[in-house]
């Protein structure tokens, strides 16, 4: 198919459905704006499709699901290399054999290819890296940044999508530097949407040689995070927990945590123990599952009469 | 009268073919459940199960079903409460499947058959599907970063997963939301081949849930409790090879071999009708 859409937001060329519904692309007026190309004699291809590549979800993909139901988007935040993507692993391993997360069982999911990428460990393309999420990423085995999805079916039948990002550890690390750095659109994005976050702290890094600057980083990332966070509910991962950092190490990482985001859980997760891993993402879904309430509107009493106090009576009730 | 269509879900080798030629040497021959209605005498086109027939009755396989194949067999049912069904048992290459996958597409023929059928026959052979759970411990090292070396899972979906694909596909293309459970199409998994598997105290899903529990997951958390079922199914009730001549399917016909396990495990039943039974009781 040599035509392409000119719905920016289309992928009907890329073999997907059309953006607007057509089963049949040439059905609809911004294909046919499109330059014609030559004429499609092959009568056998399929003429239902659906909208998803199966490979991580770009945020006009995000359009799909989200009206459908509740959702949670998790942010999954830390340095390269600190464990991001063995926690993410770790979770679809575990539903893999039959496991739930956070008490809830695996429902589907539109990027089962990206999952499948990730058991076989593939690497991000650096050649193929972007400062953000890709609008909608096509086929492939290739790995590149976007959100993973699961949904997920919890208690009294609630469905939950949930979206996990899988992002390149210096978007966070840029950020952290420098909130307006034009290589971490992502990590701002990231930041402005998530539901749940989850930072990972590298234990490793935590007690080898680097350490001074691994603290560093960690802190600095709590504390860009803390100033964005509220009340969304937030995880601290101490991946690789197989090596211990000193206590003052780990001090110095908390203290930056009670500051900065107080309501903050913390987890060790390590790999010599798969189910510490699905543990830690079970633990973020369960927490970001029920919508917080919000904060009950206090009416400031403003001055003292019979009428007032009858209607605030009954305001209660 | 109703007219219940399904639609038979199998991909290459999971024994579609050797399946309706056995329920229909039942239906004829031993009716059970369902049977054949007699004021119809014999089906009108019997062509598609011309091959597995004979095969079966010089007690070897049949051959491999052509890709292109798409066919239909009429065959005009009565239920024990003499209820009149004509059931459309469709057949074709299992390759049509494994396309469905990797064109994520169906075909317009196929759309309507999925949009229109009460209850969706889902036939895998578990013996056959390739999972990866050795793999796990390596491939949680190795994403770890500590070691990158090449694993042996490179290419190729874990059957899981490529299950669980298949069916977002399907139900996507046929309009079918997931959000809340489904009731319709109802369900029936088919685990071919179960004498394959050798005998076990534990029942067809739980067999299902041991080999493929993310589907296992799936299928539970999508449909509703009421509106699936797991049945072990071996048609031929053991292995046949294509040049074999198997004395007891030449002597005694095809329609004495081949049992079913119902969903809640038990003693082998030699009513091959029973899983539509099933799917067509409440249609």
């Amino acid at each position: 198919m040599n035509q392409r859409c000119t719905n920016p937001n289309c992928y009907a060329h890329d073999g997907e459905l059309c953006a607007l519904g057509e089963r049949d692309p040439s059905d609809c007026a911004a294909w046919s704006a499109a330059e014609p190309a030559t004429v499609n004699a092959d009568t056998s291809a399929p003429s239902a499709r659906v909208p998803w590549s199966g490979g991580a979800l770009g945020l006009t993909d995000l359009a799909n699901l989200t009206p459908r139901g509740r959702h949670i988007l998790v942010g999954v935040l830390g340095a390269h290399d600190a464990g991001k993507t063995t926690l993410l692993t770790g979770a679809y391993l575990h539903l893999l054999r039959g496991g739930e997360l956070g008490g809830a069982q695996f429902a589907g999911s539109h990027s089962l290819s990206a999952w499948e990428s990730l058991a076989t460990s593939l690497r991000f393309d650096d050649a193929a890296r972007s400062p953000t999420f890709p609008p909608h990423t096509p086929r492939g085995i290739h790995r590149v940044p976007g959100l993973l999805h699961l949904a997920l079916r919890g208690p009294e039948d609630a469905h939950r999508d949930v979206f996990l990002t899988d992002a390149p550890g210096e978007w966070f690390t840029r950020w952290a530097i420098r909130q307006d750095a034009p290589e971490a659109e992502g990590a701002r994005w990231t930041e402005r949407h998530a539901d749940a976050f989850v930072v990972v702290a590298d234990c490793q890094r935590l007690s080898g040689s680097e350490r001074g600057k691994a603290r560093n980083d960690t802190r600095q990332l709590i504390e860009r995070l803390g100033n964005k966070v509220g009340r969304r509910p937030t995880l601290l991962v101490w991946a690789k927990n197989d090596h211990r950092p000193k206590d003052a190490m780990e001090r110095a990482i908390r203290v930056a945590l009670r500051q900065h985001i107080p309501h903050a859980e913390e987890i060790s997760t390590t790999t010599n123990q798969p189910e510490t891993l699905m543990a830690a993402v079970g633990q973020i879904i369960q927490a970001a599952w029920k919508v917080p309430r919000a904060t009950p509107l206090q009416e400031p009493v403003l001055h003292h009469t019979p009428f007032s106090t009858y209607r605030r009576r009954h305001a209660q009730t | 009268m109703h007219k219940p269509e399904l639609v038979l879900l199998g991909g290459p080798n999971s024994g579609k073919t050797h399946y309706a030629g056995q329920l229909y040497g039942r239906l004829q021959n031993r009716p059970g459940v369902l049977g054949l209605r007699s004021d119809q005498g014999t089906p009108p086109d019997l062509s598609a199960l011309a091959e597995v027939l004979h095969a079966l009755n010089e007690g070897h396989t049949a051959g491999h079903t052509p890709t292109g194949t798409s066919t239909e067999v009429l065959l005009p049912l009565v239920d024990e409460r003499n209820r009149a069904l004509d059931l459309h048992w469709p057949d074709y290459g299992g390759e049509q499947l494994r396309a469905v996958f990797d064109e994520r597409g169906v075909k317009e023929e196929w759309r309507q058959r999925l949009v229109k059928a009460d209850g969706w026959v889902l036939l895998i052979r578990l013996q056959a599907e390739t999972t990866f759970p050795d793999a796990l411990e390596g491939l949680l090292k190795s994403a770890d970063g500590d070691s990158r070396r090449e694993l042996p899972r490179k290419s190729g979906w874990d059957a899981n997963a490529y299950w669980v694909e298949l069916l977002q596909l399907l139900l996507h293309v046929s309009g079918n939301g997931t959000v809340q459970r489904l009731h319709r199409p109802r369900l029936t998994v088919l685990l071919s081949c179960y004498d394959e598997l050798g005998p076990s105290e534990a029942t067809p899903k739980q067999r299902l849930a041991k080999k493929l529990p993310l589907l296992a997951a799936f299928i539970g958390s999508v449909w509703a409790p009421k509106a699936v079922s797991v049945w072990g199914l071996s048609a031929l009730g053991r292995a046949l090879e294509e040049k074999s001549q198997d004395e007891a399917f030449i002597d005694e016909g095809p329609e004495q071999q081949g049992w079913v396990i119902p969903p809640s495990g038990g003693d082998p039943d030699a009513d091959l009708a029973r899983p539509l039974a099933w799917l067509l009781e409440v249609l």
